[in-house]
C-alpha cells in the first residue's frame, strides 16, 4: 500500500520541480503540499518500520496541510474566506492534549475535510461568476474529491474502530487506492497548468 | 450489507458522482453567465453605434441648416 503512494506522489512532485519557475505563486503552494505528502510519506513508511505507530507523522501532516493550502487558495482566489482552515492546527494541538499521538486524527481529518470542501466550493463559485481555466477546475475538484472520499472514510472508520480491525484494513487500501489515483490527478492537472502558462509565454 | 460495498459506495462512488456534477453544473452555469455577459455587450456596442449614428444625423442637419442660412443670408 506505501509503495504504491510512494511512488504516486513522486508523480506532481517530478512534474512540479522540473517546472517550478514556470509556475504561479499558488502553485508553487500547491507544489509545497505535495513535498509535504512526500516528506509524510516517507518518514510515516519509516516510523512504521522502526516502531510500529506512525499516527504523529499524520498529526504533523494535517496542521502544516491546512495552513499550506489555506495560504495557496488564499492567493489563489484573493479572498480571505480560506483563512476557516487554519483552525484545523488548533483542532489538532487539542486532539493530540486530550487523546496523546498514538490514535487516529479522526476529529482533526473530519474538520480538515469539511473546510476543504467548503473553500473548493466557494473556489467553483469564484470560477463559475469570473474567469474559468480547465486545469484550475481539475485541480480543485480532485481536491474536494479527494476531502469528500476522505470525509467519508474517516466517518465509517470511526463508525467501525470498535468492531473490527479487518474491516478497517479494507478501509485503509481503499483509501490509499484513492489516495493514489488522485495523486496521479494531480501531477496531470499540474501538467496541463504548467502547458497553458508555457503556451501563454510563447 | 458487506463493508467492502459501504466503503466502495460511500467513499469512491458517491464523492466521485458529487464532484463530476459540481464541476458540470460550475460549468454550465459559467457557459451561461458568460453567454448572458457577451450578450449584454453586444447590445451595449449596438447602442453605442445607434447613438454614434443619430449623432451623425443631427450634425449633418444643422450644417445643411447652416448652408441654408448661409444662401438666404447672401441673397
Amino acid at each position: 500500500m506505501i509503495y504504491i503512494l510512494l511512488s504516486t506522489i513522486i508523480v506532481p512532485v517530478l512534474i512540479g520541480t522540473f517546472r517550478f519557475s514556470l509556475l504561479p505563486k499558488y502553485a508553487r503552494m500547491m507544489m509545497y503540499y505535495f513535498y509535504l505528502c512526500l516528506i509524510t510519506e516517507i518518514v510515516s513508511f519509516a516510523f512504521a518500520k522502526m516502531y510500529g505507530n506512525n499516527m504523529v507523522v499524520h498529526h504533523f501532516y494535517i496542521a502544516i496541510a491546512a495552513i499550506i493550502l489555506s495560504q495557496a487558495y488564499e492567493e489563489l482566489l484573493d479572498s480571505v474566506f480560506p483563512r476557516i482552515l487554519l483552525i484545523v492546527p488548533v483542532i489538532v494541538a487539542v486532539e493530540v492534549a486530550l487523546y496523546g499521538t498514538s490514535t487516529f486524527n479522526s476529529l482533526s481529518s473530519t474538520i480538515f475535510n469539511s473546510c476543504m470542501i467548503l473553500t473548493c466550493l466557494y473556489a467553483f463559485y469564484r470560477m463559475m461568476i469570473g474567469s474559468l481555466s480547465l486545469p484550475l477546475v481539475l485541480i480543485n475538484g480532485v481536491f474536494m474529491f479527494y476531502s469528500l472520499s476522505s470525509g467519508f472514510f474517516f466517518f465509517t472508520a470511526k463508525a467501525l474502530q470498535e468492531n473490527d480491525i479487518d474491516q478497517m484494513m479494507v478501509l485503509f487500501g481503499i483509501h490509499a487506492y484513492i489516495n493514489a489515483i488522485t495523486n496521479i490527478a494531480y501531477g496531470i492537472c499540474l501538467w496541463m497548468l504548467i502547458k497553458s502558462f508555457s503556451s501563454q509565454r510563447s | 450489507m458487506d463493508v467492502d460495498k459501504i466503503v466502495l459506495i460511500s467513499a469512491v462512488l458517491i464523492p466521485f458522482l458529487a464532484t463530476v456534477s459540481i464541476m458540470l453544473i460550475v460549468y454550465v452555469g459559467h457557459r451561461k453567465l458568460t453567454h448572458t455577459k457577451e450578450q449584454f455587450r453586444e447590445k451595449e456596442k449596438l447602442d453605442q453605434q445607434l447613438i454614434q449614428s443619430m449623432g451623425r444625423v443631427i450634425q449633418n442637419q444643422d450644417r445643411s441648416l447652416e448652408q441654408y442660412r448661409e444662401i438666404f443670408n447672401e441673397d
